[in-house]
């Protein structure tokens, strides 16, 4: 996928507004963002229609899934904004809205490994904030990871667990609430 | 001041819930550098690590949660059993499931019980894939740098394959068994050693001494795996540097140990 991406056209999903690609984002957001990696910047973001022509008759839910994305991603760069901007709460409200879409999106994808692991990832990183705003740098790497992941849905393992470790490195708790005190009980040493 | 990390700050550091692993790191930031020896890195993969492949791959070969958890309580050997047991069974009804009915949308409301429950399963499969294939690919960078490399060990990677994971050979890829040459030519320490081992009466404190009794008496003969495993906490005492802190949380074995030693230890 990430070689047929490679010097494609602007990312376009249907009914959804143009996203112009990571180095044009960065201007508008914040002079304090972290570096994209210059082959982001240069590499131009394809269709999913382009790249994969026959997906929405072939996979109908991924294509529902990625679609869903889009606007999953659309509001994380609206949000960047209005935090800039210093509209707080209408930041907020929009990861709000955004956690919420993830499970729209789970069911769609369970069965395919990558897509499911990181859906799963992202959506706890963001309820395991119980509720605090995410800050700039926090918002901006999940957007990134986002963004990566629409570019690439068929990316391999290693790579989702690049975009996840990223996260985990900027502070986002991945695990699912509910399953902390089995991990708990595995990493304990009684187990072995 | 040197930290030398034991297997179960490794563990905690990698392993356990996100807040525990920052107090890892934070408690950590206090020494100047922090040494990894390899055999922690052997202990957490045949230990722990283990334990959470064993229950990715059994909840991928098992047809429901409930099958998955049963046979986890089978192995579970915590004092606090019936605690786990609770604490399993509530990840049927998980509230914060991504497949909970209070995040499924309404468009999905209606879907059966048992289609949310492989749901469930689908996000445990892939929460445990990633805490395992994180903690793999983090256990090289979380501290300073990996010493007392072991030539006979080799670190296989921790990969997916057909939807299991494998961790590769668990044991030492060949003979000798190279902390049988490190530490054959320190029989004083390893008398001392034995000798705080032979006060205990814990099967572990036995395992430990026949080992370091083998490496004493018959320093030519071949340490076998089991024989190395059962070395456990004694290879740190043994391994680390004069001007290190053996930073642990089982305090309760390493201090005896590091102390027959003079060398000193810390809880974490």
């Amino acid at each position: 996928m990430s070689e047929r991406a490679v010097g494609a056209k602007i990312y376009q999903f249907p009914k959804q507004k143009a996203i112009t690609s990571a180095g044009t984002e960065r201007s508008t957001v914040s002079p304090t963002v972290r570096e994209v990696p210059p082959e982001a910047q240069s590499r131009s973001i394809a269709s999913v229609n382009e790249i994969y022509p026959e997906l929405s008759s072939t996979a109908p839910e991924l294509f529902a899934a990625l679609s869903l994305l889009s606007s999953i991603c659309e509001r994380f760069d609206e949000s960047a904004e209005q935090l800039e901007e210093g509209n707080l709460l209408l930041s907020d409200d929009l990861v709000s809205k955004a956690i919420l879409d993830f499970p729209k999106i789970f069911p769609l994808i369970a069965e395919h490994s990558g897509p499911a692991q990181f859906c799963s990832s992202a959506f706890h990183a963001l309820l395991n904030k119980r509720g605090q705003p995410l800050s700039m740098e926090e918002l901006l790497e999940i957007r990134s990871a986002l963004r990566t992941f629409q570019r690439e849905p068929f990316m391999s393992h290693d790579r989702v667990l690049d975009l996840l470790e990223k996260l985990d490195d900027c502070g986002f708790d991945l695990t699912p609430r509910f399953l902390t005190s089995v991990f708990d009980e595995l990493a304990h040493e009684s187990f072995y | 001041m040197k930290a030398f990390i034991e297997t179960t700050i490794l563990v905690d550091g990698l392993l356990k819930t996100k807040r525990r692993r920052a107090q890892v790191r934070q408690a950590l930031s206090s020494f100047d550098e922090a040494f990894l020896p390899q055999y922690a890195i052997k202990e957490m993969k045949l230990g722990p690590l283990h334990g959470f492949v064993w229950f990715h791959n059994k909840l991928v070969a098992t047809p429901n949660l409930p099958d998955a958890l049963n046979a986890l309580h089978g192995v579970i050997r915590s004092p606090k059993k019936n605690l786990a047991a609770t604490a399993m069974e509530a990840l049927i009804v998980a509230e914060e499931s991504i497949a909970s009915l209070r995040y499924l949308p309404e468009s999905l409301g209606s879907i059966s019980p048992a289609r949310r429950e492989r749901l469930r399963r689908a996000e445990m499969i892939n929460s445990l894939r990633v805490h395992i294939l994180l903690a793999w690919r983090k256990r090289r960078k979380t501290f300073t740098r990996v010493v007392s490399s072991l030539s006979c060990f080799v670190e296989d990677e921790i990969v997916l394959k057909n939807d299991v994971i494998d961790c590769g050979r668990l044991k030492c890829a060949h003979q000798p068994c190279c902390l049988r040459d490190e530490f054959a030519t320190r029989p004083d320490d390893l008398m001392k050693l034995m000798k705080v081992c032979g006060a205990g009466t814990r099967d572990e404190d036995r395992r430990r001494h026949k080992a370091l009794r083998q490496l004493v008496r018959t320093p030519n003969r071949e340490l076998d795996s089991k024989l190395c495993r059962s070395l456990g906490d004694a290879v740190f005492a043994l391994q680390a540097p004069g001007d290190a802190v053996i930073v642990t949380t089982n305090i309760k074995d390493i201090e005896p140990l590091a102390a027959a030693l003079g060398k000193s230890c810390t809880r974490l």
